[in-house]
């Protein structure tokens, strides 16, 4: 059923509140939360790319991380404008990690060995941030198509 | 006098030179009285230490220093022995009460020449705590001077940086120049008649082409031929995109928009010379707005803001003037030069312009919404570059800067901007709200700081604080009038808006009446 924010009630990825106050500028122009949401979406998807590329790299100097950080700050911002909580809290983990900062208790269990053994350790843990942040993507996306009506 | 034998061993080694010279010393009988062994042979005395100071220390140590003999022995490890009364008598203490001294080596014997050899200076022992010190001195010194040094050159590198932005900025300025030159000269070519053909690459004016009147004009701009060539394209990269859906390439994407742009009407000048010449030269007079009064046109590259100036479609009482301003996106062909000239400046009747500096779609797309819901006309730049250099034209009545940014971030453009720009309220929007990152921002001349991500009330509240206190202060400042589309404001530096403008129904969005 489209346009029923009942489906996006229960669901913790989103924070209605910042949600509902972008449907409300619905009112003054057609489907500008969905343009929103498709500018995300597009946005998303590079910065998922990007990220998966500088992941694929063999060795990580600190500039790669410091370069992943960067991209986690960026979707972080985007994400957290349009309410969609889940996705941000990914993100800032990848902003955090980049900057080799635990966040929330949360960072690679052991930093010992070689500069670049522990820049690997912190990939890693950039590299599970991210496959949450493309399930959360994924999701979200859905949960949007059946809110709107259309495919996302 | 006993001559020491020879060690091989031991030459050149010099660290048990002086037990040798002690143990010839003691041999020597003449010296009895002053000094010698005492009858066990493992110790030695010093009877008259004035004596043994003045006419022996000299002979065999070079110095008449006592003290240091002394301190000398202790070095190798001798120990002044204590004597008991017992002793004294023994030693035929002098009647004249003076104080003799007696030394103690385990190895240090009488006929034992052999065990000289094993004394040694137990200097290095004793010594290695201050060496140590002295050493880590030393460290802390040298880090110190290390430190000063870095200092230092940090102090350059942050100058040269700074000297290097105000010369892009510069440059920027004279391209600017350049390109209204080039607008002029097209515009003479086009109605003397000559054809231009494609500028695929800037080839050097042809000189006989020009009418010689055109021959001041092509002057001011500061060696236009020079200036034509500098690839300039990448400086001004940022131009506002409301339409740009992918980030990761925005230069690429620029690219497309304006050439989309350019064959039908002409925002981009400065961005894609070239490609707008070729298509101006093709098209009519009227379309060429910025040709009209190019010394009117402090930025030609802002042309390309047309589309992100937007006027608040649904305000009930907009005057013509703003309707234009607020339209060009959909009719870009009839737009006029003034309605173009007026997106260089502010725009007319605006009761709040805004600058947005950010270079995040969404957050764009979003914030740019909430503001002209606010009632605000939106400017919107994409770096701290592009902002330094559109608030040094345009008046604004708030920016909106975001922090992490390409080409120049937004704490050190605010320090630019300040430089020549006290008054313009500039707020920091970020996702980084610790303590010291708020303490930078407001170091480097932010106004106030907005966190990421916001609501619309934040926001608005933002506004109202300072949009309103600006009211406040210069309300007499509000001279202009509008809605005579020919009128030219004074001074476009000193427009504030009509006080009529700020009458509620206008302009102020229904929530925020009450408050106001």
């Amino acid at each position: 059923m489209a346009n029923d924010i009942s489906v996006l009630e229960d669901s913790e990825l989103i924070n209605l509140n910042i949600f509902t106050e972008l449907l409300v500028m619905d009112e003054d122009e057609e489907d500008f939360s969905q343009g929103l949401i498709t500018t995300f979406v597009e946005q998303a998807t590079a910065i998922f790319q990007q990220i998966e590329e500088a992941l694929a790299n063999p060795t990580k100097t600190d500039q790669d991380l410091v370069n992943l950080g960067n991209l986690g700050h960026y979707l972080k911002g985007s994400a957290a404008a349009l309410g969609l909580s889940k996705i941000q809290y990914e993100c800032e983990k990848i902003q955090n990690f980049g900057a080799k900062t635990p966040l929330d208790g949360i960072g690679p269990k052991s930093l010992t060995g070689t500069p670049e053994e522990i820049n690997e350790s912190w990939c890693q843990c950039i590299q599970d941030s991210l496959e949450n942040a493309k399930e959360y993507f994924g999701q979200t996306r859905k949960l949007l198509a059946q809110y709107y009506g259309v495919g996302i | 006098m006993i001559k020491v034998k020879e060690d091989p061993t031991s030459v050149g080694h010099g660290s048990t030179d002086f037990v040798k010279k002690l143990y010839q010393m003691l041999e020597d009988e003449s010296y009895r009285d002053i000094v010698r062994w005492t009858d066990s042979g493992d110790s030695f005395v010093v009877l008259s230490t004035n004596e043994f100071t003045k006419d022996i220390l000299p002979k065999h140590f070079k110095h008449s220093n006592f003290a240091s003999f002394v301190r000398q022995l202790n070095k190798y490890d001798f120990h002044k022995v204590k004597l008991s009364n017992e002793d004294k008598q023994r030693m035929q203490m002098l009647e004249n009460g003076e104080i003799f001294w007696e030394f103690k080596h385990p190895l240090f014997k009488r006929n034992e020449l052999e065990a000289l050899e094993n004394i040694k200076r137990k200097g290095p022992i004793q010594k290695k705590p201050g060496d140590d010190a002295s050493e880590l001195a030393e460290k802390v010194e040298f880090l110190t001077r290390k430190a000063d040094d870095l200092e230092n050159e940090l102090g350059i590198v942050n100058s040269k940086y700074n000297t290097i932005v105000e010369s892009v900025l510069h440059m920027r300025k004279l391209n600017d120049g350049t390109m209204k030159v080039l607008d002029t000269l097209v515009k003479c070519l086009h109605n003397a008649g000559i054809k231009i053909p494609p500028l695929e690459i800037i080839a050097p004016m042809p000189g006989g082409v020009l009418p010689p009147s055109l021959g001041p004009k092509f002057h001011p701009g500061q060696q236009p031929h020079h200036q034509m060539h500098q690839p300039q394209p990448q400086q001004q990269q940022p131009q506002p995109q409301q339409q740009q859906q992918q980030i990761q390439q925005p230069q690429q994407q620029q690219q497309q928009q304006h050439i989309n742009f350019a064959s039908q009407t002409f925002p981009a000048q400065a961005q894609h010379p070239l490609k707008s010449i070729s298509s101006s030269a093709d098209s009519s007079y009227s379309s060429l707005p910025n040709l009209r009064n190019p010394e009117k046109h402090p930025n030609p590259s802002l042309l390309n803001s047309t589309a992100n100036i937007v006027k608040k479609p649904s305000v009930p009482h907009v005057d013509a003037s703003q309707i234009s301003a607020a339209t060009p996106l959909n009719a870009p062909v009839e737009t006029n030069g003034d309605t173009q000239r007026g997106h260089l400046e502010r725009p007319e009747g605006s009761p709040f312009h805004v600058l947005l500096v950010e270079d995040d779609n969404v957050c764009i797309k979003l914030c740019q919404k909430f503001l002209m819901k606010y009632g605000c006309t939106v400017q919107v730049v994409t770096d701290g570059l592009s902002a330094v250099d559109v608030v040094g034209k345009v008046k604004f009545d708030l920016v909106l800067m975001d922090i992490v940014m390409p080409n120049l971030d937004g704490a050190s453009a605010t320090a630019i901007i300040r430089n020549f720009d006290s008054q313009t309220p500039i707020i920091a929007m970020t996702g980084n709200i610790e303590d010291q990152d708020l303490l930078t921002y407001l170091e480097h001349g932010m106004t106030d700081i907005l966190a990421k991500p916001f609501t619309k009330d934040d926001l608005y509240m933002m506004l109202e604080k300072h949009l309103i206190k600006q009211k406040m202060i210069d309300p007499l400042e509000a001279t202009y009038t509008n809605g005579d589309d020919t009128k030219v404001p004074k001074d476009s530096n000193a427009i504030t808006p009509d006080p009529n403008l700020l009458s509620e129904d206008l302009v102020i969005p229904p929530s925020k009446r009450q408050r106001i």
